[in-house]
């Protein structure tokens, strides 16, 4: 995620929005109180089409095979509505039975939306109605990780047993978040560390899921992608979609996910709570269903279980909607402000000095040799 | 703006998410046990229609030449919703029971005009209708299970019954489904079986009586028929039975408007039915009145 630190904060009317950083799909600003103090949420404002394609369009043009400038606009159009795509799969985390899971929700940083109609000035009359989110403020992978760039074992000056111990519960705990949401039925399928923000309390660290568009919910899909490893992205200089791994974080990290991450641990896992959900509500079903004498509404009970795993998803609580009070004219200044995209600079500006120093030494050639077994 | 109540609680915006679409309206989650349906624009609808082609057979595509104009069937079906759900019965709520209690919305200052690039055409209509439990999901879980159990079927078979009863209450008003796709029913909170699929209605007895001697209804079992949620094979010969026997032209004609009480519907407006009729049907352009 890339990010600003000399952007203004936008002034609105109850709160001071300070812009964190942005992928492909949200811009992040921290929300703060009028004093300018940390409320400790941010919100997530969607990036129209245009925005999109000027982020992904550096990336795409240094992997994407193309030989016309035209070309390539095809190219970063389709794929600027394929990540558009992805936004519209969010609600359904926050629909029915997971909204009402505490644990779930906490996984996903008590995740909270709102929507505001937004003028557009290009048609009289018309509206863009883009989803906003709220979440809790978390540092992210990327910031987190500086400290230990260019840090060696052997220094131990550098990396103290107490560091070890926190790389190790970091790694373990993204290994168990993806578990945790393996178990609702959902797949995070680029197996990015830098989707995950981290809670940093004095002694103990903990993580969400902050990034959370990028997810299927298709078994079959999963497994495929689980084949592929994509776990061994971020320590491949050469996979700049991903943030890259201090080198020393490499080798425990890869061991751990390649241990972790495997089909029986998959299949052990997969939408083991959204089972247990539905036996419990097709249980109480069955139960009213033994009271019931009207034929008629025996026939709906029955009906009512044999769509349940459809229903139980479905629906939103007043929980589930941002109770902040932003109000609509902040939802228009945030959903307009464009400058920050354009000033956004690398949260960590060790990581891109530490992978091209990857990319030339002699690393490189075990992980062209990986990436070449890989695609293989 | 009204606050919009979400549990008793006032919210200026509502984020009420897509829950499905079919071939003429998107429909969105009120959250209050009722949906939103608003309508696709031709372009949208085009695309429906050439995702539901349906083949011969034999792979030939059967609707191929006809695309446009299913297009425009869609979009007018949807014309004719307002007439309908407006109709002035005496007992209005017991028809509108049947179609989940459906309530337009008074659309001419929320659409704007058609444009080349979105266009609703004949289809501007948008309302509010009971959520219900799609009898397409259900026929679509009961299909992905190898075998059904004796319960199972003998709920599908009472289904079937319900659904035989509910078209014949619609018979008994003037109206019928004239497409009679089981899957665009669902029952309601109270366990009834409701029409969801207001747009392909007809008041035409005429019109229904032939689609009757159709039997359109064996669309259900049909596998060709992409666009049909399929009834499970076990109780496809009783589905087959069951509407064969009941759903008859002579039964049409016993049943038709017989519950029919309007104001709307006066026999003086039937010279006027007639004379509209006669007038629109004329082709003499040369020795009009």
């Amino acid at each position: 995620m890339a990010s600003s630190e000399t952007t203004q904060p936008l002034i609105g009317t109850f709160y001071r929005y300070h812009f964190v950083g942005n992928g492909a799909q949200f811009r992040v600003y921290a929300v703060h109180s009028v004093s300018d103090k940390p409320t400790g949420r941010v919100i997530k404002v969607p990036l129209d089409f245009n925005e999109t394609k000027y982020v992904i369009t550096p990336p795409l043009s240094r992997i994407a095979q193309y030989d016309t400038a035209e070309e390539f606009n095809t190219l970063a159009d389709a794929r600027a509505r394929e990540v558009m795509q992805f936004k519209h799969t969010l609600p359904r985390l926050l629909e029915g039975v997971y909204g009402r899971d505490t644990r779930f929700m906490a996984d996903l940083g008590h995740l909270k939306m709102l929507q505001a109609p937004i003028p557009t000035q290009a048609i009289p009359g018309a509206y863009f109605l883009p989803l906003f989110y709220t979440q809790d403020q978390v540092t992210t992978i990327g910031g987190y990780l500086e400290h230990f760039r260019f840090a060696e074992k052997t220094l131990t000056n550098e990396v103290t047993a107490k560091d070890i111990a926190i790389i190790e519960k970091l790694i373990r705990k993204i290994i168990d978040l993806h578990y945790a949401i393996w178990e609702y039925g959902f797949f995070e399928f680029v197996f990015k560390p830098e989707n995950m923000g981290i809670y940093q309390n004095r002694n103990d660290i903990d993580i969400i899921w902050m990034d959370l568009a990028e997810h299927i919910t298709d078994k079959e899909q999963a497994e495929k992608i689980l084949l592929e490893k994509r776990w061994h992205h971020p320590i491949m200089p050469q996979k700049i979609d991903y943030i890259y791994l201090p080198t020393i974080l490499q080798e425990h990290y890869i061991k751990a996910c390649d241990e972790a991450f495997t089909l029986t641990e998959f299949r052990k896992r997969w939408r083991r709570k959204c089972a247990l959900l539905e036996a419990k509500h097709r249980r109480k079903l069955h139960a009213q269903a033994l009271l019931m004498r009207d034929e008629r509404k025996i026939v709906a009970n029955w009906i009512a279980q044999q769509n349940l795993h459809n229903t139980i998803y479905q629906g939103l609580k007043p929980e589930q909607i941002d109770s902040m009070n932003i109000p609509q004219s902040d939802l228009v200044l945030l959903y307009n402000d464009r400058r920050s995209i354009l000033t956004a600079q690398q949260s960590d500006i060790l990581e891109p000095v530490e992978r091209n120093l990857a990319m030339t030494s002699e690393q490189k050639v075990a992980y062209e040799q990986l990436l070449f077994k890989h695609i293989t | 703006m009204q606050p919009f109540h979400l549990k008793d609680k006032p919210h200026e915006y509502v984020p009420f998410p897509e829950i499905g679409s079919g071939g003429q309206f998107h429909v969105y989650d009120l959250h209050n046990s009722r949906v939103l349906k608003l309508p696709l624009t031709e372009a949208e609808t085009l695309l429906v229609v050439k995702q539901r082609r349906n083949t011969d057979g034999n792979g030939k595509d059967t609707s191929e030449e006809h695309t446009q104009a299913r297009m425009l069937t869609f979009i007018n079906g949807k014309a004719r919703i307002a007439a309908m759900v407006r109709h002035s019965f005496l007992q209005p709520e017991l028809f509108l029971g049947l179609l989940g209690n459906p309530t337009l919305i008074s659309m001419d200052h929320l659409l704007p005009e058609d444009t080349p690039e979105k266009r609703w055409g004949a289809g501007r209509v948008a309302y509010t209708q009971d959520r219900l439990d799609m009898t397409a999901d259900v026929l679509q879980h009961l299909n992905s299970i190898s075998r059904l159990g004796s319960g199972d079927i003998r709920q599908l078979q009472t289904m079937i019954d319900t659904y035989v009863e509910r078209i014949h209450s619609l018979w008994e008003f003037g109206y019928s489904d004239y497409v009679f796709k089981l899957g665009d029913t669902g029952f309601d909170e109270r366990g009834r079986l409701i029409f969801a699929d207001l747009g392909e209605f007809s008041s035409d007895l005429g019109f229904m009586k032939n689609a009757v001697s159709q039997k359109r209804w064996l669309n259900n079992i049909n596998p060709i028929k992409a666009d049909f949620p399929q009834v499970p094979r076990q109780v496809q010969e009783y589905f087959a039975n069951t509407l064969n026997h009941s759903l008859t032209p002579d039964e049409l004609e016993k049943r038709w408007r017989t519950k029919h009480v309007c104001s709307d519907c006066r026999a003086q407006d039937d010279v006027l039915t007639a004379f509209i009729k006669a007038k629109v049907a004329e082709i003499d352009f040369v020795d009009r009145w």
